[in-house]
């Protein structure tokens, strides 16, 4: 929502200016949704002779935190664009900026640097012949340049000269460049043409980056129909060229078509483990794969990262991809967390569980389905492997389970009745009882399930009713007891808080009594703004394996060995 | 305090409770006691025997005492059984004046005294009365000693004020009042106890007295305790209970008189108290859990295995203990009648083994010190003779536990035994924390020992692998006692006895068990311990099992390496 602009008086401006003291009394809202007024204001002042653009401490912009640092110089680089000036001044004025503010301020330089070049073309030009006759500032901020001078014909020129200095700035230029369809024609042929030429991994990587930016950008189908200009610039791709491709894939937002997916899948399971930014772009592109029903050609490329040895990738990076999965029609989990299972791979294993519980899975059954090419002994180590991963998402692995008992035999049924028994029946009798009594009469693990559930409800039975109070803890030692699991849960909400990426953005408040909060706001004319929150309780639960008070180190051993031993038949 | 001990006596049960208290009562009354009660022979109607002090009231006369539990009513009455108040009293005047009525007092006037813990129900009383007044002679009289009459009696002697101060009746009634809440019961008592312990320094007299008044202390605490339906003080009461009497024995141990007399019955009696408590717990609470998985884990009700761990291992201690009284009982020459002991003792160790193959928790303990359980179970099997399969399996299964707790750092046994440090115990741990957390051990030696002694080769080497892989830095070690340990064991009063460090695990030749065996030659105070000497070795079990000290390899060695043999 636009937030209303709030006049500041000339003299205030002009002497906040001055002192430097402007920058940070500016609404950073109101900026990032509605500049206009404050570019106005600014430039007016500035050709006024009020103040002077060219001439003050940018230090105070850069000593402000980052989100209002982007408001400063979006009001800034939107001013100088409408200033009339010496080109030379600008320049200086952006390398001044730019030196002052370091790399973070890159972007903020050259987008400035553009609209200027772009509301006086004239002079951009002027600055392209300067670079090129060896000006040291012109030559560093070529790119901008070019692209505010919009002269693809000059970019084409340079980017073929053969010297990186021009070529890297021209190709840069090009990529921010829109291209009408004559334009991108000749761009492709330029981008053929210098692959062949390309003997480092950077150009290589610009040539992609143009491809995508330029070309395929504007038309996806581009993509498919240009797979062979995609191969040429693939080709002896490095961990750049790979960045840009993903980056490409990624601001495409949709799936490519068959030929390129084909060409780029084996690429994008190539990325060095270290690589955390490009691997989270990779996860959307995932994503994106996933929800175009190509899941299992994403669902391998993740894997190829779960289990790369060694450097093996967290699962857990890719959060939009599980996001995806779970948001697929249920078969495309039911079929991918049993493959993945079934393959036996301990690092990709133990950071599912940590998926299901990302996406908030771990109460739902699975609609599991296994690869009809399984052996017993096979399905018999999947639920196995099922159990013993999700001893904790009961439901999840109970579900499995049930998924093989409706395709087992007597011999293997027994044995998974069995481990349903000994690992989950004994230990959960909430969410996964409620799942098992919704399996219908007609369901053919319903019978199997009948007798794990007897030989349960007779353990059950076992252990109710006698409670022997000479063996209870004393009250000081419950106490004791007590005491701890509240330091622990205290401690543990403090992680939790110190994790949370909301932590940081937002102001708390802890409110003492009650659900219903009101809040006083004095706005600038000493008149309230009253805020009224109804406050809604958040709470998790889950049920604690009874083994784990019971026999925890048995249960410790069958978790153990339900994860890591491989048995050969049940 | 009067109303407590009407409670108190009205809830006695007949046998070995209130026939235990009367004749100590009457003793401290000045009554001498010659008819005690007993088990499986006739004593026509008569329980206690006494012939009172010439300043009591009435002068010296001959006491008579049938005693009845609770209340009497029109049942126990008559009730066409000779276990009725009525036939009993037929049999006093009919046979025991007679003919069992000792010479000696042939010539003093007989008091018949109808003696029961509660009252006489309405129901009865006229009865009662139409009985005594039609029985009544010149010689025999009857006296009714009822509950408000004994605790009368017990105010009047062992609680009077100059016996018993306030401030040590408030401890009595304070343990009696907290036994919902063990740890602050058995803090009363030891308290109690302590100051008893000091009175009794004076003389033997006050020897005899002190002890009398710690045993009826602790029986109040049993009976107490049985009606509120937790037996967990009255176990640790009597068991420190016993202790404290055999503190108070040891000096007259040597020596036969009267006053040892008299407080050997009382330690006896205190004995069959402690054990029947025991048993109460074992038959009422634990047996019907045996066999049940999990069922005796499940029936701590926590939230922690910690809880579960240390009282289930402390429970299959105090089973192998009673079953090792029982054994020690059965062979008493004062005992030789009681069969009942003798055949407890094979299914008390069966119960131990059961509960710990239906509670798989107890494959292995959470501390070091829980070691003395672990003893206890092993020598109780060992004196039952019947189960060397079951440890065979049981050390195999802990062994291969040990070892996967300590290659995962998770839930190994510890040399901490602080329930603070346990609680902790799955918190993430440096290698400097599991290096301290285990930097010794006489749980592995112990388990190392049996299965060298027993010849279960497979569980010796994978202990020794595990030794020799993750534990090198623990010092193996098994405790002895030593010269002090006869003056500070019974009460843990300074800290005594030896360690024999460093002991090799995995060495060949039974190199472990020749070192045990030659350190238990080599240092044999423990047959100068005056409870051994006296053939009360079970009370050097009950000490290291109170005070959480390791069982003494002496203690086992032979009949081990006999059962080997």
């Amino acid at each position: 929502m636009e937030r209303p602009f709030k006049p500041m008086d000339d003299k205030v401006v002009a002497e906040g200016f001055r002192s430097g003291e402007l920058w940070a009394s500016l609404d950073h809202v109101a900026l990032a949704t509605n500049p206009e007024p404050s570019v106005r204001q600014l430039s007016r002042l500035h050709n006024q002779g009020d103040i002077n653009l060219f001439d003050f401490d940018v230090s105070p912009i850069r000593d402000l935190p980052s989100h209002r640092r982007y408001g400063a110089m979006r009001l800034l680089t939107q001013t100088l664009a409408r200033v009339d000036g010496e080109a030379e001044a600008i320049l200086a004025l952006f390398d001044r900026i730019g030196s002052k503010l370091g790399d973070a301020a890159d972007y903020d330089v050259a987008h400035g640097l553009r609209l200027w070049c772009r509301a006086h073309s004239g002079q951009a030009a002027g600055l392209v012949d300067e670079a090129l006759e060896g000006d040291a500032r012109a030559v560093r901020f070529l790119a901008p340049i070019l692209m505010g001078g919009d002269d693809l014909e000059r970019m084409h020129t340079l980017a073929r000269s053969g010297e990186v200095r021009w070529t890297e700035p021209a190709l840069r230029a090009l990529a921010g460049t829109e291209h009408s369809d004559a334009d991108a024609v000749r761009t492709v042929a330029l981008l053929k043409d210098l692959a062949a030429q390309a003997s480092d991994d950077n150009t290589r990587a610009l040539l992609v980056k143009v491809f995508f930016e330029a070309v395929v950008k504007r038309q996806a189908e581009t993509l498919e129909t240009q797979r062979d200009t995609l191969e040429t610039l693939l080709n002896a791709a490095g961990p750049e060229t790979l960045h840009d491709l993903i980056y490409g894939l990624f601001v495409l937002g949709s799936p490519p078509g068959p030929s390129a997916l084909d060409l780029c899948l084996p690429l994008l399971k190539r990325l060095e483990s270290d690589r955390t930014s490009t691997l989270e772009l990779l996860d959307h592109v995932l994503a994106v794969l996933v929800s175009a029903g190509q899941a299992p050609e994403a669902a391998e490329v993740v894997f190829s990262y779960a289990s790369r040895d060694p450097d093996p990738v967290a699962l857990s990076v890719f959060d939009s991809f599980a996001h995806a999965v779970f948001s697929a029609p249920p078969d495309v989990a039911g079929r991918l967390l049993p493959d993945w299972l079934s393959r036996g791979n301990d690092a990709v294993s133990a950071g599912l569980s940590g998926f299901i519980q990302g996406q908030d899975r771990s109460r739902y059954p699975l609609a599991a389905s296994f690869d009809p090419n399984l052996s017993d002994g096979d399905l018999y180590f999947t639920c196995r492997q099922a159990i013993g991963w999700f001893l904790i998402e009961e439901v999840v692995a109970a579900s499995i389970v049930v998924a093989a008992l409706r395709q087992a035999d007597a011999d293997l049924a027994e044995a998974l009745v069995e481990l349903l028994v000994e690992a989950l029946l004994l230990n959960y009798d909430g969410d996964l009882i409620t799942y098992l009594n919704g399996l219908t009469e007609d369901d053919p693990a319903t019978r199997f399930i009948q007798s794990a559930r007897e030989k349960a409800d007779a353990y059950r039975a076992g252990l109710s009713g006698d409670w022997v109070r000479e063996l209870t803890p004393s009250q000081s030692r419950q106490q004791l007891a007590h005491n701890q699991r509240v330091d622990a849960m205290r401690q543990t909400r403090r992680e939790g808080r110190k994790r949370s990426i909301f932590a940081d953005l937002v102001s708390s408040q802890h409110i003492l009594f009650t659900d219903r909060v009101t809040t006083y706001w004095v706005k600038p004319d000493g008149s309230f703004e009253v805020m009224e929150s109804q406050l809604e309780a958040f709470s998790y639960s889950y049920e604690q394996p009874r083994q784990d008070v019971l026999d925890p180190v048995g249960l410790s051993m069958l978790h153990f060995e339900l994860c890591h031993a491989r048995p050969s038949r049940p | 305090m009067k109303l407590l001990l009407r409670d108190y006596l009205a809830a006695m049960r007949e046998r070995r409770e209130l026939d235990a208290l009367l004749p100590d009562m009457l003793s401290e009354l000045g009554f001498t006691v010659f008819a005690w009660p007993q088990v499986g022979t006739s004593q026509f109607g008569v329980d206690v025997g006494a012939v009172s002090p010439a300043n009591w009231s009435g002068g010296r006369r001959v006491y008579l005492f049938s005693i009845k539990r609770g209340d009497l009513t029109r049942q126990s009455w008559n009730n066409d059984t000779p276990q009725g108040l009525m036939p009993s009293l037929d049999e006093i005047i009919l046979g025991y004046l007679p003919t069992r009525l000792p010479a000696e007092y042939a010539g003093l006037k007989v008091v018949i005294c109808p003696c029961f813990g509660g009252i006489v129900q309405d129901s009865v009383s006229t009865l009662l009365a139409q009985y005594t007044r039609s029985r009544k002679t010149r010689k025999i009289s009857f006296e009714i000693w009822d509950g408000s009459r004994l605790a009368d009696t017990l105010l009047a002697g062992p609680l009077s004020e100059e016996l018993l101060p306030k401030h040590l009746r408030k401890d009595l009634q304070k343990c009696v009042a907290f036994l919902d809440e063990p740890d602050v019961a058995y803090g009363s008592f030891s308290r109690l106890a302590d100051a008893l312990a000091k009175r009794a320094e004076a003389s033997e007299s006050e020897r005899i007295r002190a002890a009398r008044q710690l045993f009826l202390a602790v029986s109040m605490a049993d009976v107490w305790g049985r009606e509120m339906g937790n037996l967990e003080g009255p176990y640790r009461i009597s068991e420190l209970a016993l202790l404290h009497l055999w503190e108070l024995i040891k000096p007259l141990v040597d020596r036969d008189g009267p006053a040892n007399r008299s407080l050997t019955r009382v330690l006896q009696e205190a004995i069959n108290l402690h054990l029947r408590v025991a048993r109460d717990l074992i038959d009422t609470r634990l047996r019907p859990l045996a066999g049940r998985r999990d069922a005796l884990a499940a029936a701590v009700r926590t939230r922690d295995a910690v809880d579960i761990n240390l009282a289930l291992f402390e429970t299959v201690g105090r089973i192998s203990l009673t079953a090792l009284w029982m054994h020690w009982l059965s062979q008493r020459p004062e005992a030789a009648a009681d069969v009942d002991s003798r055949s407890q003792v094979e299914p008390l160790c069966d119960l131990a083994l059961t509960l710990i193959e239906s509670n798989a928790i107890l494959d292995l303990p959470i501390a070091d010190e829980q070691n003395i359980d672990v003893a206890l179970v092993l020598f109780a099997a060992l004196a039952s003779n019947a189960h060397a399969d079951r440890i065979a399996t049981w050390l195999d299964r802990m062994v291969h536990r040990l070892d996967f707790a300590i290659r995962r750092r998770d839930l190994f046994p510890s040399t901490e035994s602080d329930y603070r440090d346990l609680l902790r115990r799955r918190e993430h741990r440096t290698d400097e924390d599991f290096q301290e957390a285990t930097n010794a051990s006489v749980l592995i030696p112990l388990v190392a020992l049996w299965a060298e002694a027993m010849g279960h080769q497979a569980v010796h080497r994978r202990l020794a692998s595990l030794v020799k892989a993750k534990l090198g830095h623990t010092t193996a070690q098994l405790w002895l006692t030593d010269d002090r340990s006869e003056a500070s064991l019974y009460l843990n009063r300074d800290s005594h006895g030896r360690v024999i460090a460093g002991l090799p695990i995995g060495s060949p030749d039974r190199l472990l068990t020749r070192i045990v065996a030659d350190a238990c030659e080599r240092y044999p105070e423990f047959r100068e311990l005056s409870a051994f000497k006296t053939d009360f070795w079970p009370l050097i079990l009950s000490a290291c099992r109170h005070w959480r000290l390791p069982l003494p390899p002496h203690v086992f060695i032979r009949p081990m390496l006999e059962a080997v043999a």
